[in-house]
């Protein structure tokens, strides 16, 4: 990462406002949660299962006996990452679709705030409907 | 293996209040970057950040600016791995931006 000055840190916002928006934003910021909390997860996992070999955690770090090298650990990362990014694009679609969630997409801060309860509860819940939806569509499809 | 892993992981995602730290990020992030848009950084920082941003430099920005947030949230009760997944998620997403621009996405 090269240090910016304070002007072009400022014209690397408002490029990135100009071309991509706050949705823009939206699937940055949501991609990298969902690939944050499935590495962290898989990092530590364990399953319920008696065999070693189907662990979560211990396939994460080993095939076999060995250690997987740093280039398919890269790959793996890359690769779920592509994933969480498709995930995001979904979760995104249906925010969209939600006339209540519009503020969201506008470039419009006066909504942005952490003191209204009542958006924080609704948004919470459309994640939660979202999430079920889309786990039940995966669930579906094998 | 990357497949089943976000099966397997998305469900169990806490349901409630601890689905709240998504919406922190978002909150905070979007408001940051219009702020900025429309009225200049030092603008967004004031209006974003509690403490005086002494240097401004992309990582005092994005540490000052989720300090804020999480002093504001912290007696909501929130579980800190999941506020940990949201801090990662806002720190990585802003310093991508302020450094990379458009080039971001």
């Amino acid at each position: 990462m090269i240090e910016q000055s304070k002007e072009q840190m400022e014209k690397n916002i408002k490029e990135f406002m100009k071309k991509h928006g706050p949705e823009g934003f939206l699937k940055l910021y949501l991609t990298e949660y969902l690939s944050q909390l499935v590495l962290s997860e898989l990092r530590s996992k364990h399953n319920d299962l008696k065999k070693i070999d189907q662990d979560l955690g211990y396939i994460y770090h080993f095939e076999g006996k060995k250690i997987h090298s740093i280039k398919d650990d890269k790959e793996f990362r890359e690769r779920t990452q592509g994933l969480c990014k498709e995930k995001a694009n979904l979760i995104l679609t249906r925010l969209k679709d939600d006339k209540k969630f519009t503020y969201l997409f506008e470039n419009d801060a006066s909504k942005l705030v952490l003191d209204n309860k009542e958006l924080e509860t609704m948004f919470i819940a459309k994640m939660h409907e979202i999430i079920t939806e889309l786990s039940e569509s995966d669930e579906e499809s094998g | 293996m990357a497949d089943k892993a976000i099966r397997i992981c998305l469900p169990k995602l806490p349901d409630g209040i601890n689905k709240a730290p998504i919406y922190y990020g978002i909150s905070l992030g979007a408001r940051f970057l219009i702020d900025t848009n429309n009225h200049g950084l030092d603008v967004a920082l004031k209006n974003t950040s509690k403490r005086v941003v002494k240097e401004v430099v992309i990582s005092e920005i994005v540490e000052s600016t989720w300090d804020t947030l999480e002093e504001q949230v912290t007696e909501r009760g929130v579980g800190r791995p999941l506020m940990g997944y949201a801090e990662g998620a806002y720190k990585s997403t802003m310093t991508r931006i302020l450094n990379e621009g458009a080039d971001a996405l």
